[in-house]
Parts: C-alpha cells; sequence; structure tokens
C-alpha cells in the first residue's frame, strides 16, 4: 500500500497534476493531508471523483491526518463524507 | 491538457485577473471621485465595495496573501460605511483614495512579479482606526463570530448592529462552469463569502461527477445545495455574486415560512434555469463583452490596412484596363469598396477607449494639486464617453496632466485673490471632451486670472525668445507659452514649475497630430482647446504630384488650393521667394525642393496654402493633384528610417510608395530660412 502525500496547496492549478496522480493510483487509494493548507473546488472534485469511482470498484479510501485546514475546506464544501471515508467506500 | 499548458493557461488566466484589477481600480476611482460629490449615496459605497471585494477574491485564488490581507482589511471598513455605522466625509474618501493608491501599488507589484508586497504602516493604521476596538481586539475565531480564514490569518469580523436584526433562510443552489476556474475564482470562495454572512449549511450533489477514468480535471461536475440562515439582506447575498458573472449560476430563494427547516429544495438545478430569480444589482447588461488582447485589434487594423491597399491596387488596374465604373465588375468593386471602408472604421472604433480613463486620473492631479496650492478648485467633467483611439489616449495623459496642473497653479487665484475681485473663492475647472468635424476636442477651462498678454510679451523678450519691438497679435502672443524655456513664474514651484514647460506640452501633443488653441480673458479665465484626430491608422488627406513623385499632403492642413501663376512669384532673398495672396504674401516651398533634384518653375501649376497648428500659412507648390483620399499611415521608422519632411508613407493602389508630409516640419525649415536670412542681413 502506497500513501500519497497530498501537498499544501490543492488549487485550481494543482487539479491537473493531482488528476494525473490519482489516475496513475490502482486499487486501495491513500491519501495524507497533514500539509494540506488550502484546498479548491477543482481538487476538491477530484478527491469525490476518487471516491466513488473506489466505492464502484469496491476498493478502499481513504484519507489520513487531515489537516485543519483541509477539514474546514472539506466541510464547508460539503465534503463531510470524505472525511468519514476509512477504508470502506 | 499538459502540465506545461496548464501552467500556460494559468499564467495567462493570471495577466486576465491583473487586467480585470485595472477596470476595478478604474472603477474604484470613478466612484471615489462621483462620492465626494454624493457622499450619502449608498449606491456609490456599495460599488466601491464591490471593486475591493472583486479584487480580493481573485487575489485570493492566485495565492496574493497580501493583496487579500489588504483588500479584505479595506473592505470591513467598506463595510461599516456600507451599513450605515459610519458616515462618508471629505476625511474618508482621503483615506479611501490613500488605500487605492496602496491597492494599485500592491497589484502593480504582484503584477511585476513580486511575491509580497507590504502595505505602509500608516495607510492600515488609518483603516484600522475605523474598525475601533474590532481591529486592536479580534474576537477568537469562531463559527459563530464568522471569521474568515485567508492563508491561515485570521480576520476579525466587523459586527454591525442593526436595530433588531431578524434571522431569514435563504436556500441557495450553485453551479459554476468550468470558466469560472479558469478565470482565477473558486467555488471555496463563493462558500467562504457566504460563510461570512451568517451560518451555512452546505450540501454537494456528485451524481455528475464522473470516475477517475474519465473526469477532465478543468470541468465542473458538482452542485451545490446551501442553506444559508442570516441577518443580512438579499442584497448581500446577491452582492457576491455580482462579480462573478455567466461563469457562475445561483439559484436563490427566500424560506420565510420555514425557519427550522433544514431540508434544502431538492428540485433540479435545470428546472430552475427555466424561471431566473429577478435579482436586483446582479442583471446583466445587455450589451455583453469580450475581452480581446489589444495585439490582436492593432493586428486586425493592420491587415484591414492591406486590405485597403488592395482595394486600390484593383481600382488602380481597373483604371489602367479601362474598365467602366457602371460595369458590373465596376459596381462589384464600388461595393466592396463602401464595405471595406466600414470594416476599417468598425475595427478602428474597437481601438477606442473611452477619455474617462484619462479625465478620472485628472481628478487625483486637480485633488493634489489644489491642496498643495493652498486652493479650492471645483473640477468639472464634460463628455467622458467620447471616445479616442488608444494609441491617442496613452499619450494624452501626459500633456493633460501637466495643463491641469498649470491651470490650478498659475491660472486659478488663492480664495483671498478670487473673494477680493468679487469671484466665488472656489476656482472651477472645466474639463470638456467633444466631437468636431471628425476631430476629438478636449478642452481645459478655468475661470481664474487669465493670459496677460503684456507680461508674457515682456518675458518673451527677457528670455530672447522674441526681439524687443516685435509685432505680434494678441494669439501669437498667447502661442509664446509653447516656446521652450518659457516660464512667467519667478519661483519654481512644486506643482507646475519643474523645468518641464508648455513647450512639451505642445511637443507630446504634436506626436499624435494633435493642434492647441489658447482664448484667454484677462480676469476671466482661459480655455487651451485641443484638437486630435480620432485615429492615427487613417489619414484624410490630397494626393498630388511632383517631379513624377506621389505625395500626400494632410487635408486637415490644406486651407485652400488655388491655381499658381510663376510668373507672380518673386524674390525675397537668396533662394527664398513670396507669392501674393489676398491682401499680403505668403512664403512659397516648392515639393520638388524637397526631392533636391533640378526642376523647371514653369511646370509647377498647383499651390496649395498649408497652414500649421498656429494658423501660419505658406504656399507649397506642386506640379498637379492626382486625388483626395483616405489613405493608410504607414510608419517610416518602422518599415525604413527616419526621413525629414515626411512624417509617415502610405502605399497607394498601383504599389508605390507615397509620402505624407510633415507640415510642421516644412514651417521649421521655413523658420530656419528666415533666420538665416536675417542673419545674413546683420
Amino acid at each position: 500500500m502506497s500513501v500519497l502525500m497530498l501537498p499544501e496547496l490543492l488549487d485550481t492549478k494543482y487539479a491537473v497534476p493531482f488528476s494525473k496522480l490519482l489516475k496513475q493510483e490502482e486499487g486501495e487509494l491513500v491519501l495524507d493531508g497533514r500539509q494540506v493548507g488550502r484546498l479548491g473546488g477543482l481538487c476538491f472534485q477530484l478527491l469525490v471523483s476518487a471516491y466513488r469511482t473506489a466505492r464502484v470498484q469496491g476498493s478502499d479510501f481513504e484519507i489520513r491526518n487531515i489537516s485543519d485546514a483541509m477539514r474546514e475546506n472539506l466541510q464547508l464544501m460539503g465534503g463531510d463524507f470524505l472525511l468519514e471515508a476509512r477504508g470502506d467506500a | 491538457m499538459s502540465t506545461e499548458d496548464f501552467t500556460d493557461d494559468m499564467d495567462a488566466i493570471r495577466l486576465i485577473f491583473f487586467d480585470e484589477c485595472d477596470e476595478q481600480l478604474t472603477l474604484l476611482e470613478e466612484e471615489l471621485t462621483a462620492l465626494e460629490e454624493e457622499p450619502e449615496n449608498g449606491e456609490k459605497i456599495n460599488t466601491i465595495f464591490r471593486c475591493v471585494h472583486s479584487i480580493k477574491g481573485g487575489a485570493a485564488a492566485f495565492g496574493m496573501e497580501d493583496l487579500v490581507r489588504f483588500s479584505h482589511l479595506f473592505e470591513s471598513v467598506l463595510d461599516r460605511f456600507r451599513s450605515g455605522e459610519l458616515s462618508v466625509n471629505a476625511e474618508s474618501i482621503r483615506v479611501f483614495l490613500k488605500c487605492k493608491d496602496a491597492l494599485s501599488d500592491i497589484v502593480s507589484g504582484f503584477k511585476n512579479g513580486a511575491s509580497i508586497y507590504e502595505v505602509a504602516p500608516e495607510i492600515t493604521a488609518e483603516l484600522e482606526h475605523y474598525l475601533g476596538s474590532d481591529a486592536s481586539e479580534p474576537e477568537p475565531a469562531s463559527e459563530e463570530a464568522g471569521t474568515e480564514d485567508i492563508f491561515g490569518m485570521s480576520f476579525a469580523p466587523v459586527k454591525i448592529e442593526i436595530d433588531e436584526p431578524s434571522e431569514q433562510q435563504f436556500s441557495i443552489v450553485l453551479t459554476v462552469s468550468a470558466e469560472f476556474y479558469e478565470r482565477g475564482d473558486d467555488i471555496r470562495n463563493i462558500l467562504m463569502a457566504l460563510e461570512d454572512l451568517g451560518k451555512i449549511k452546505v450540501q454537494v450533489d456528485s451524481d455528475a461527477v464522473p470516475l477517475l477514468a474519465d473526469i477532465s480535471p478543468g470541468q465542473s461536475y458538482l452542485t451545490w445545495q446551501i442553506l444559508l440562515t442570516t441577518e443580512k439582506s438579499r442584497e448581500s447575498i446577491d452582492e457576491i455574486f455580482d462579480w462573478c458573472g455567466d461563469d457562475l449560476h445561483a439559484v436563490i430563494k427566500s424560506v420565510p415560512e420555514e425557519p427550522e427547516q433544514t431540508i434544502i429544495p431538492s428540485a433540479p438545478v435545470a428546472e430552475e434555469k427555466t424561471d431566473p430569480p429577478a435579482r436586483k444589482g446582479t442583471e446583466r447588461k445587455d450589451s455583453a463583452t469580450v475581452r480581446v488582447d489589444i495585439q490582436r485589434i492593432d493586428k486586425l487594423v493592420d491587415l484591414i490596412g492591406e486590405l485597403v491597399i488592395n482595394q486600390g491596387a484593383i481600382q488602380s488596374q481597373m483604371r489602367r484596363n479601362k474598365v467602366p465604373g457602371d460595369s458590373f465588375l465596376g459596381s462589384v468593386v464600388t461595393a466592396q469598396e463602401q464595405l471595406i471602408h466600414e470594416l476599417q472604421e468598425n475595427v478602428i472604433t474597437m481601438r477606442a477607449y473611452p477619455i474617462k480613463t484619462v479625465f478620472q486620473k485628472l481628478g487625483r492631479v486637480v485633488r493634489e494639486t489644489a491642496r498643495l496650492t493652498d486652493k479650492q478648485v471645483r473640477l468639472v467633467l464634460e463628455g467622458e464617453d467620447t471616445e479616442v483611439d488608444r494609441s491617442i489616449l496613452e499619450k494624452l495623459s501626459d500633456p493633460l496632466t501637466h495643463m491641469v496642473r498649470n491651470a490650478i497653479d498659475h491660472g486659478i487665484e488663492s480664495p483671498e485673490v478670487r473673494a477680493q475681485a468679487g469671484k466665488d473663492p472656489e476656482g472651477l475647472l472645466r474639463l470638456r471632451a467633444f466631437q468636431r468635424s471628425g476631430r476629438i476636442i478636449v478642452e481645459i477651462q478655468d475661470d481664474g486670472a487669465g493670459l496677460d498678454p503684456d507680461r508674457i510679451y515682456e518675458k518673451a523678450i527677457e528670455k530672447k525668445i522674441i526681439e524687443k519691438g516685435q509685432r505680434l497679435d494678441r494669439e501669437e502672443i498667447y502661442a509664446l507659452i509653447f516656446e521652450p524655456g518659457f516660464s512667467t513664474v519667478a519661483e519654481v514651484t512644486d506643482v507646475s514649475g519643474r523645468g518641464v514647460g508648455m513647450d512639451v506640452v505642445k511637443q507630446s501633443l504634436q506626436q499624435i497630430n494633435g493642434r492647441i488653441f489658447i482664448s484667454s480673458s484677462k480676469g476671466k479665465g482661459t480655455i487651451f482647446s485641443i484638437s486630435l484626430p480620432f485615429t492615427l491608422s487613417v489619414i484624410e488627406g490630397i494626393i498630388f504630384k511632383s517631379e513624377g513623385q506621389d505625395f500626400v499632403v494632410p487635408i486637415n492642413n490644406v486651407s485652400e488650393t488655388i491655381i499658381f501663376d510663376n510668373s507672380k512669384a518673386f524674390h525675397i532673398g537668396e533662394g527664398k521667394c513670396g507669392y501674393p495672396y489676398r491682401d499680403g504674401y505668403l512664403s512659397v516651398i516648392y515639393a520638388a525642393d524637397l526631392l533636391g533634384v533640378p526642376f523647371d518653375k514653369k511646370n509647377q501649376k498647383i499651390c496649395f496654402v498649408i497652414e500649421n497648428e498656429n494658423e501660419e500659412k505658406m504656399a507649397f507648390i506642386v506640379d498637379k493633384i492626382i486625388d483626395q483620399s483616405r489613405f493608410v499611415v504607414k510608419n517610416l521608422e518602422d518599415n525604413y528610417r527616419k526621413i525629414a519632411c515626411f512624417s509617415t508613407a502610405t502605399i497607394l493602389g498601383d504599389g508605390n510608395v507615397a509620402f505624407i508630409l510633415d507640415v510642421e516640419f516644412l514651417f521649421g525649415e521655413l523658420l530656419k530660412k528666415r533666420e538665416s536670412s536675417l542673419e545674413e542681413r546683420v
């Protein structure tokens, strides 16, 4: 299992590279959000897509070590369900 | 899309953001100036708030923390004025203008590559002064307090006490387009702004989001359903969406009957689209605009210029081949000429900007100059929507600034002097723009002391600009102020006596084919009237031949065309001729002389009476007139090199190049001849 360390800025500029990284991942997806200082709408959407993909594929999805900023941003955008996703996506 | 492409796109978006900042700052300045006149106008302060808010929104998307921080502070202060808690007065407008300057500086700093930009602490202190205890003692961050967190910084909320505020609930359904993100915005900013208004509950509808394999990272698939509980009005919500344009679709509904209900309306957004909400202040203007790079417009102007030249070539060939004008081909070509002409005029209009962009800057100049000189000045602007070609407008700002400073420093008297003279202690400065005879006229009028012709005349002698006893009429005396080194003020002032005189103003205006006229009445005031072409791309002129070569003289410089009778020409000195004209005579210049080739004066048949901006006249002798037309101007220096006597050139229908006369240069040459003749006689 590999852990994808999320960068500080998950903003619009990062959406394309983030999409590529997520698409490269196969099976279980574990993300580490300790460094995240800002989460924008497009990257949030990619997280949602990754979550939905994991659900469809029956694989695990988890975001670990969620920083306060990432938590606030996820809640702000209605992504509470991503906070709760723990290996049972 | 590759990462490199994306970076390029982001750079382009960044540039668009800076363009939008410029627009917002211009509007900000305009509204602040208007607010001075109408301090009670709440709509003005709302617009000012929105300008600052827009800049903040974009800055946040690009991580420009200092810009976000300062605009947030400014916005918080404006909110207090907007809510009526504080009242607008001269002092607050002064602070706002300072803040606008600071915003401009920060934007400019980031535009030039800075990553941090510190605002002068005294400006921040002035803003914080308006926030009072809220600024010095920020409340702890909490959801209840609605604290905004931007880049880890907590901003104190602005608490506004309104009589017995009552909470309302609004359901808001939001969708955004890909363009919303492309222009640097983010749904996060919108939700944060809504959170600022009160409590929000957000549900995201992710049904439309594709799986990872199919998702396009730049597209937007989500829909947000928000329940907002707030004490703020519906207008406060609308303002958040004001600057989003068509890239964000918001359906807002009040939920007055169900204050406890947390159910978000389940009606699909698509169905709501058929019933757009009547949103005050968010209505889009009917005249939609598209942002186009100015270089593309310039290229289009150039291409249409080439089209005009090609059209001329077709007509030239038709004449050579004796194709009748009333033939089918002739009528098609004539119709095409008309279409190209219309196309050219339309494209040139696309490059036109309203002169208000220059006038607004002058409002600041007036205020500052009045303050420095302890004078009271009321500025009146007229015809701000008059449009001028961008290339002209860019070069108009400096001379106008200098003239406005001069008008206040040297023209308008001090309040005491004005009162003694029975005038209103407050001087009047009127800037007016309008169109006349296909040219743009800009007037700078003051009701000051007026020009003193005796004093100007004496000063000109003292400065050795003219000789003692030289006879000049009033207009010629006024024109002396445009001579290099002329100044009637004994002391160099901080305002206008900086060694840069009206001669520089005149030169700057000449570069854009402008002419300046003065009318003045002692004790009553002065009007400087600037006449400008609408564009520098096309010139109306008369094409003529001299020794087989084609030339063009600008029609604006031709006051009359007469048949030249060589037998009436007379010698007035070495190589110089005069020609009788009405009650006097004109100095003569032969066009063939400009070519430096021997020629027979008997072949010279046509005399153009040409005049410069001082209305001096001369006889300009040519072989024959070919036609009068509009010519596409080509810069000589860009395409070849500077040639004396000729300002620019044009390409004719037959492919030949015709030089366009630099009439001011010709008069300068004539003056030199006069001076050398005078020296010879001495």
